[in-house]
Order: structure tokens, then sequence, then C-alpha cells
């Protein structure tokens, strides 16, 4: 039986206090399990990122959760204080973005941001320390991980940004991961290497992957079950071969029909995968 | 000026190439005499009425190729023609109509539109004298009047990229090349642009170049495929041909790469 | 579908005169809704109706030595005291405004349109030569402190008037075009930054496939988009001219004593400062911090106008498409 690692219920987030609060979402069911992805599907304003940032207490300036629990490894992720979110971030729960151009410091190798990760969690020096900033390196992917963590964020192109941001959300063995469009920013070859990366480690790492995208073709890559948010709301959910066979509300019929596809294969949910396989 | 002549392309690119002279300052540049090839030995033509695709990864050169279409920066080595005369070559009238036939559709960021001026505003700077008329001009986009008192930022994605078609369409140009004109928007955005593309493609005529990284956008839109990678042409033909049965490695490479939904899960399981 | 009668008409070209009264009156008013630019806009009126009207108020002589009343505290005859040569203080702080304010708001006027235009054509040609010479020169008149080129100018041409080609120079003028000259680097910098990043603008691009000229854009496009951040840097610069004149006028350049200005009056009263007789440097002292409060408020309002994101927000709730 699948322990169920994070638990997401009416989930709601609001920007803004009193009268001028706007609701941006409106109830998220969400669940992940050990080694699932699950894909949480939504154009932009559907409130997908801002969930994510929810679960993690990243909020911000003016948003807060307004409604609904998250409850991860067993505990309400809502009610914990923030010292208590910083012990989980980056150990238990860890997050990648969009844009890896940004999220990495520019004034920093990439083993200095890896080995502050690593040492904000267990107490590793020297040597030992270099060793686990090259062992992960090289678990992304990184044929000569000894030059890469000496690279500045500049000197590595996009893909290798991303993967270096991989390497820093898993380096301490998180149970679960949330992707936040992280291959938005990519070319479509770097895509695919990055969603078998995170397949990958998904399978050996028995971590739960929460995978945010707008593409539905990506998102069924990788995914088991999706959940579908327009608006801030839940516009359908469950397996994703169901979602795409038997979509249940035209929002998601149209997401699916939107996909521009190659000519041969523009076909409807239904003919899709039996024709591909 | 040439009588448009069946055998002549609508535009043709003879070894274009594109080099930047590598330094900080222009100093530097002087100094240094290191270059970065943006684009190299680019050689294809274009018939008038057709729709072609220029797709590749970042770094490709296609956008660099795609502003010396339309003239906005000069190839280093090279000629472009449009039908029939060096384009680099134009000056004074002669330029001022081929600003008018050669038209550039944008990505549709932020800044694709003026943040301070009127749809009105910036359509009527578009049509000029004799562009088509602004009514006439929303409903080949397909926008309400109700836009035109609007400011950039009180459109959607979608609408500011409609706003930017109908600029570049306001004096009924001859060619149009589009820049990745959905990467900035929504997955159910996107479709719409690309019909509104192929429809004015088919009932204006207009030759349509596109450029994208989407493989399988442009093969929903596009006649004809070409394929760069780090600055050169990799493969050129139809659709069918290049989509289906491509004849280079890099092509297919990129093929393989697109994400196929349901079925490459079941291909990684 | 709407009905044509909601049309807006396209809008037609007014005469430039025109144009601009428009422009000026409806940015008056823009000004006037915002509490911080309302109060600045009063202020200010008040400053310069007051600095305009001097002679014909019923002032004492600023000139005047009072010698049996220096250092008087403010009272009934001398509304705001005497100094320590016993010069009326009320009549030397209105007067005063007059040197002060106007040299302000024209060295001002000249760094940001010298500034301006510098930044926008080095922007625009970005990477160029052009860009590289104008810039450079900025970095090289920038380089070398106020002060020095204050003293080379007193060195070369005196405190007399000079002429130059045909024009008079009185030593004010000199002193004006001095501080607008070196005002122009900072400016010139901040508008090169803004103009080289918009200049990238995808409208941009768009504008010179319309066949527009490199002028055009740079004014009409380029300009109106990048001028918030230097109209509220230039409104900054008005306070700091007031100290800068006061420093200028020791070494001979600027208005020269007895004629009264602010920044003459403060230096003159530094030993007093913390004394009984307050009175001498609290007022001019007073004056200047209301100029400079005035200019920034007004500053400040004028950037919260200028923001194209703040006009017409009634057809916002309606619309969708947000991040």
């Amino acid at each position: 039986m699948k322990s169920e690692l994070l638990s997401v219920e009416g989930l709601r987030v609001a920007y803004g206090h009193g009268r001028d609060a706007l609701e941006v979402l409106h109830g998220l069911d969400l669940t992940v399990s050990a080694g699932e992805a699950v894909g949480l599907v939504g154009e932009s304003g559907s409130g997908k990122s801002v969930a994510s940032l929810a679960v993690l207490g990243l909020l911000g300036s003016g948003g807060h959760v307004t409604g609904g629990r998250i409850f991860f490894e067993g505990e309400d992720l809502a009610q914990a204080g923030e010292a208590h979110l910083r012990e989980l971030r980056g150990k238990r729960l860890s997050m990648i973005f969009q844009d890896p151009g940004t999220a990495l410091n520019p004034a920093f190798t990439i083993g200095t941001q890896i080995a502050d990760v690593i040492r904000a969690h267990r107490p590793v020096r020297g040597r030992a320390l270099a060793g686990d900033i090259e062992d992960i390196l090289a678990r992304v992917g990184f044929r000569d991980p000894r030059r890469a963590a000496r690279a500045y964020p500049h000197e590595l192109s996009g893909g290798m940004k991303q993967r270096a941001l991989i390497a820093a959300a898993i380096v301490c063995e998180p149970s679960l991961l949330i992707a936040d469009e992280p291959t938005t920013a990519l070319d479509v070859t770097v895509q695919a290497q990055i969603v078998a990366l995170l397949r990958s480690l998904v399978r050996e790492l028995n971590m739960g992957l929460v995978f945010i995208t707008h593409n539905l073709d990506l998102m069924a890559e990788l995914c088991s079950r999706a959940v579908v948010l327009r608006h801030g709301e839940v516009v359908e959910h469950g397996e994703v071969a169901q979602l795409f066979m038997q979509p249940a509300h035209a929002y998601t019929r149209q997401l699916i029909d939107s996909i521009p596809r190659l000519p041969r294969e523009a076909m409807t949910g239904e003919g899709r995968n039996h024709a591909a396989i | 000026m040439l009588q448009s002549d069946r055998a002549v392309p609508l535009l043709r690119l003879s070894d274009v190439g594109k080099s930047y002279a590598l330094g900080r300052s222009a100093l530097a540049r002087l100094l240094r005499r290191e270059h970065f090839h943006a684009v190299a030995g680019l050689s294809f033509d274009l018939a008038a009425g057709e729709s072609l695709a220029i797709v590749g990864e970042s770094g490709s050169g296609k956008s660099t190729v795609a502003r010396m279409m339309v003239r906005l920066i000069e190839p280093t080595s090279g000629d472009i023609e449009f039908k029939g005369r060096s384009i680099a070559q134009l000056a004074g009238d002669d330029l001022a109509t081929f600003r008018k036939q050669v038209q550039m559709v944008f990505q549709g960021t932020m800044n694709s539109l003026n943040p301070r001026k009127t749809v009105a505003t910036a359509l009527a700077e578009a049509i000029g004298r004799d562009g088509v008329p602004i009514s006439d001009l929303l409903d080949m986009v397909r926008l309400p009047r109700t836009v035109l008192a609007r400011l950039p930022h009180q459109l959607s994605g979608g609408q500011r990229q409609r706003v930017g078609i109908a600029r570049a369409l306001a004096r009924r140009p001859t060619l149009l090349v589009a820049d990745e004109p959905t990467s900035a928007l929504d997955v159910s955005i996107q479709a719409e642009i690309i019909r509104l593309l192929r429809e004015l493609h088919r009932t204006a005529g207009v030759t349509l170049v596109v450029i994208s990284h989407d493989l399988a956008l442009v093969g929903e839109l596009c006649e004809r495929v070409a394929v760069m990678q780090t600055g050169r042409l990799v493969e050129i033909g139809n659709a069918s041909q290049v989509l289906h049965a491509p004849r280079e490695r890099y092509t297919a490479e990129l093929l393989a790469a697109i994400p196929r939904g349901l079925a490459g899960q079941h291909a990684a399981a | 579908m709407m009905a044509d009668s909601s049309l807006p008409a396209v809008p037609e070209r007014p005469s430039a005169m025109t144009a601009t009264a428009r422009g000026a009156g409806r940015f008056v008013r823009a000004l006037m809704r915002e509490p911080t630019g309302a109060v600045g806009l009063v202020l200010i009126v008040v400053l310069l109706g007051v600095a305009l009207c001097a002679p014909i108020l019923p002032l004492k002589d600023p000139l005047k030595l009072y010698i049996d009343h220096r250092l008087q505290a403010p009272g009934a005859e001398f509304w705001l005291g005497t100094d320590q040569v016993g010069r009326d203080m009320l009549s030397r702080v209105i007067w005063g405004a007059r040197a002060s304010l106007a040299i302000g708001l024209a060295a001002v006027a000249i760094g940001v349109v010298l500034g301006t235009a510098i930044g926008l054509i080095a922007g625009y040609k970005a990477g160029t030569w052009t860009d590289e010479l104008l810039m450079k020169t900025m970095e090289v008149l920038a380089s070398i402190p106020l002060l020095i080129w204050a003293i080379a100018l007193v060195g070369i041409t005196g405190t007399d008037t000079i002429h130059v080609a045909g024009i008079a120079l009185s030593n004010e003028t000199k002193l004006v075009l001095l501080i607008g000259v070196l005002y122009a680097p900072g400016l010139a910098r901040l508008t090169y930054g803004l103009a080289r990043a918009e200049v990238q603008a995808e409208y941009v691009a768009a504008r010179r496939l319309q066949g527009a000229s490199a002028t055009r854009i740079v004014l009409s496009d380029v300009l109106p988009n990048i001028i918030s951040p230097v109209l509220v840097q230039a409104t900054l610069l008005l306070g700091v001219t007031i100290i800068v004149e006061a420093s200028l006028s020791f070494i001979g350049l600027g208005v020269q004593p007895p004629t009264p200005s602010w920044g003459a009056m403060l230096s003159d009263s530094r030993a007093l400062i913390f004394t009984d007789f307050w009175w001498v440097s609290i007022f001019p002292g007073a004056a200047v911090f209301a100029s400079v409060l005035a200019f920034n408020l007004v500053g400040d309002g004028m950037r919260t106008i200028l923001d194209p994101r703040r006009r017409r927000r009634v057809a916002d709730a309606t619309q969708g498409g947000a991040a």
C-alpha cells in the first residue's frame, strides 16, 4: 500500500485582506504518494503556481492561505511555523522553478550553491562535502561533475542550469519534489532529457513528484494522475489515460485539442495512444 | 520595377551570413577580431503565396534570419533579394515600398506594443495614410471595437497578439514574417492564433514565414519546413517530408524529442 | 457585435500649440488629484508666486543695514528678525527666493535637456562609436569635481560679465551653465540605461518596420516611456542646486553679496545655528526645505500619474489573462 506523502484538502489562497481580498485558488484537492508523479495542469491565472507556493509556505507578501489543509507526511503545513517549514524545505520537500536563469545566484559557483543546501541540513564538510556534490551532479547527468561544480551559472546552458537546480533540490533526498514548469524555458530536446531525468529520479528515490505544466502531452509522459485547474478551480482530475481518452470537462478537451500535433497524429484523444503504441 | 514573374521567387537568400564581432566596447571589437557566427551559408527561395516554417532550437539563428528578411538587421555576407531586387541597396521610396510589403509579427511579450499608446493610436500609426481602414483591420483579426480605447496592459496576451498581427497587416503586406508568434501565449490561445494565421494566409494570400521552436505547431500551419542548427540550414522541404521522413539526423532528433503524451508514457515504462 | 456608433474616432492630429496646452491642463488636473502632487503643486505655486511678486510687495529693502537693530528677534517691526548686519530677514528670504529658484530651475532644465538628449542618442545607438564617444565624454566631465570646474571657470573668465560670440554672460548665467552642464552626465547615464533597454522592445522594432525615422521613434515612443525616473531625479536636483549655489558663491561664482540668496544666507549664518539667534539660519533653511519638499512631492505625484498602468482602471475588472 502506497503511503500518501502529500494530501491537500480544499486549499484556498487569497491575495490582499478584507474587502480587497482576491481569492485565486478556490479549494484544491490533491494527493501524491511516494514514487508517484502527479500532474497539475493549467494555464496562466489558473492558480497552479500559487498552489505550489502555498504548500511550501512561499507565498510572499499579500498572499495567504484562507482555507483548507496541507498534510505532508502527517502534519498540516498550513499551520506550521516558518522555522519548521525552513527545516523541511530542501530536506523533505523541494521545489524547482520555471526559469533556471534567475533561480541560480550568478555570483556563486554551482558547487557552492549546492553546498549551501547540503550544509543547511547536514553537518558535512571538506572532502565529504565535495564528494557529495560531485555525486549529485553526476546523478543528474553531468559528465564532468568536478568541472560543473566549479562553474558559474552563466557558463552553463539552460538545460545544464536546470539540472544543477534539480541537483540542489534532491541532494538531501526529499520525499516530495514540486516542479513548476521546469522545462518551459528550455529547448525541446533538452526538455525531453529533463523529463527523462525526473522520471528516473522518481523511480530510484521513490520520490513523490508534482509536475506543474500547461502542456498535457508533456505531463502525460511523466505522470500517472493529474488535476486540471482553471481560474483557481479544479475542473477535472483522475488517471491520465482517462483524462485523455474520456475527458469529462470541455476545458480539458479544449486543452487536449489545442496541443499542436504533427498532422499524422492529429486525432482525438481516443485514437491517440492506440495509434502510437 | 520588376514585373512579378512566376519564375522569380518572392524572396531569395543567397549564401547569407551574419557575424558579430566579439568585444564589450567598440574599441575592443576593433582590436579583438574574433567573431560569432549567428548565421552562415544560408540559401533558399521563398515563392509567392507559400508558407514556410523555420524551426530550430535556441541559438540556431532562426530569429536572426527573420530579422534579416525584414531588414531590421543587415547580413554581413551574402544577399537577400525581394522580388528580384537586393534589399540591402534599397533607399528612399524603394525602401518605403519594401517596408509596406514586408512586415513582421513579433512574439507578443509585454513590450510588443507601446505601453503608453492605445490600440487606436498604435493601429493608426501603422495604417498611415493609405492602409486598411481600422474597422476592417479589427475584423480581420477578430477583435471587438472595444479594444481601441484600451492600453496594452488592459489586454490579454491573445488580444495583444491579435493587435500585433493587425499592426503588421495594416498596409496590406505581401510577405509576413512571424517570429515565434505563439511562444508567449497560453496553450489554448496558441491554437486560436495559429488558426488566424492560417486563415489570413489562405484568404489574404499573404506569403507567410513562421519562426518557431515548436515543430508540431508549424506542421499544422506551413507547407514547407526549414530546419536550422547553430546558424546553418540543416534541411528544407515539404512539411510532410521533413516531419515524417526527415533526411537529416538532427531533424529526427528534434522530432523524437516532441512529447507524445500517453504514447511516451507507455514507451518509458 | 458592437454597433458602429460606438467606434471611437481615430484621433486627428491637433496643432502643436493646442496639444501642448491641452496636455498641460490635463497634466495639472491629474496632478491635483494625487495628494502628494496637489500639496507639492500648491506649495510651488506659493513659492514661485511670492518670488515673482517680490518687487511689488511692501517689503523693506533687503540690502539696507539697520545697524541699530542687528540680530533682533522676530517681532512687530521685523517679522522674521534681522541678521548679523541688521538686514531684514523677511525681505531677504523673499528676495532670495528669486535667485535660488531661478538658478535651480534653469540649471536643472539645462541638465535635463542636455543629459536626456545625450542619453537618448547614445542609448538608441548603443554599441556603436556614437555611444562610446558620448558616454565617455560624459564620464570625463563627471570625473572632475564641480568645485574644480568652478574654480577653473572663475580663474579663466573672472567674476564679471563676459561676452562670448556676442552673447553677454553674467556671473549668474555662468553659474547656471556650469551646474547645468555638470548635471548632464548623471542624467545622461540614467537616460542611457533606460533608453538602451527600451530600444530592445518589440514595439520599437515595429515602428522601424513602419518606416518611422529614428528621431521620431526616440521622441515619440522611447522618451515618454522612460521620462518618469528622469523627472523624479530632476526634482531632487532642484533642491541640491540651492545648496550647490551657496558653495559656489564662496569662490565668486554666482550670486555675490550683498544680493540675497538662500544658499549664501545659510552659509553666512552657520556660526549662529545653535545659538540664541536661531532665526538667522532657520528661516532660510525652512525656505530651502519647503522648496525641496515641494519639488519632491510634485516629482512623486508625477511619477504616479505618468505610469500608464494607472489610467482607465474601469476596464480592469473585465480583463482576464493576468499571470
